[in-house]
């Protein structure tokens, strides 16, 4: 089976929230800047809770955020 | 940088001092064999390892999310790092423990005796092995930066 591949538009979807930054996205996902600095870079994959509090706060649907790939 | 890194960072300093300079004194002055009958290095060794305690509490509570302070200090991706470090940080002192045995069976077979201040040092080397293993493995797996959360 391919190796299955989960991406996201975080950083785009953050400068479209009037230029939030990475620091009050962390505070109002709940997650330190560390973490959606490497969501942003693809090196972390967000648990499932993480990934619906992200998309909560851009009041977009996690289809839109996060897109899986295999 | 993250609590958590810090806290690994300052981990792995405390404790690597606090073992070297308990090498220093187990092994300087009459080794293993005599360790158990000099009193004075006991005590030594035990003030060592007990400002070691000190120092690492004291850095917790130094590096502690302070009261009122915004933002998020550790995180699910804190809490996976320290999960696995602590679990390499379990395997490395199984293995440890197992390979120094052997080494005091091999070297005391034919006394048919181990020396007890070896007995000492197996008990606080334990200690820093645990500690500066689990520190270690959680600074690899920040640098690495990488994984998936949980659930």
């Amino acid at each position: 089976m391919a190796k299955a591949e989960i991406r996201n538009k975080i950083r785009r979807f953050r400068f479209d929230a009037g230029e939030m930054t990475q620091e009050e996205l962390a505070e109002r996902a709940g997650c330190t800047r560390q973490t959606i600095i490497l969501m942003e870079q693809g090196r972390y994959v967000p648990s499932l809770a993480l990934a619906f509090r992200i998309v909560r706060v851009f009041g977009a649907k996690i289809e839109d955020v996060f897109e899986y790939v295999e | 940088m993250t609590q958590a890194r810090k806290r690994a960072i300052f981990t792995f300093l405390i404790w690597g001092s606090v073992m070297a300079a308990f090498a220093v004194i187990f092994f300087i002055g009459g080794g293993p064999e005599r360790f158990a009958l000099g009193k004075w290095r006991r005590v030594w060794g035990a003030i060592i390892i007990g400002f070691g305690f000190a120092s690492y509490y004291g850095m917790l509570f130094l590096t502690r999310k302070r009261p009122g302070a915004g933002g998020v200090v550790t995180d699910e991706r804190d809490a996976d790092i320290r999960r696995r470090a602590n679990g390499t940080g379990f395997v490395v002192v199984l293995l440890y423990v197992f390979l120094l045995a052997i080494f005091l069976w091999e070297k005391y077979q034919a006394a048919g005796a181990v020396p007890v201040g070896w007995m000492w040092f197996l008990a606080y080397s334990t200690s820093f092995a645990a500690y500066i293993s689990s520190s270690v493995g959680a600074l690899i797996l920040e640098s690495k930066e990488s994984g998936r959360g949980q659930g």
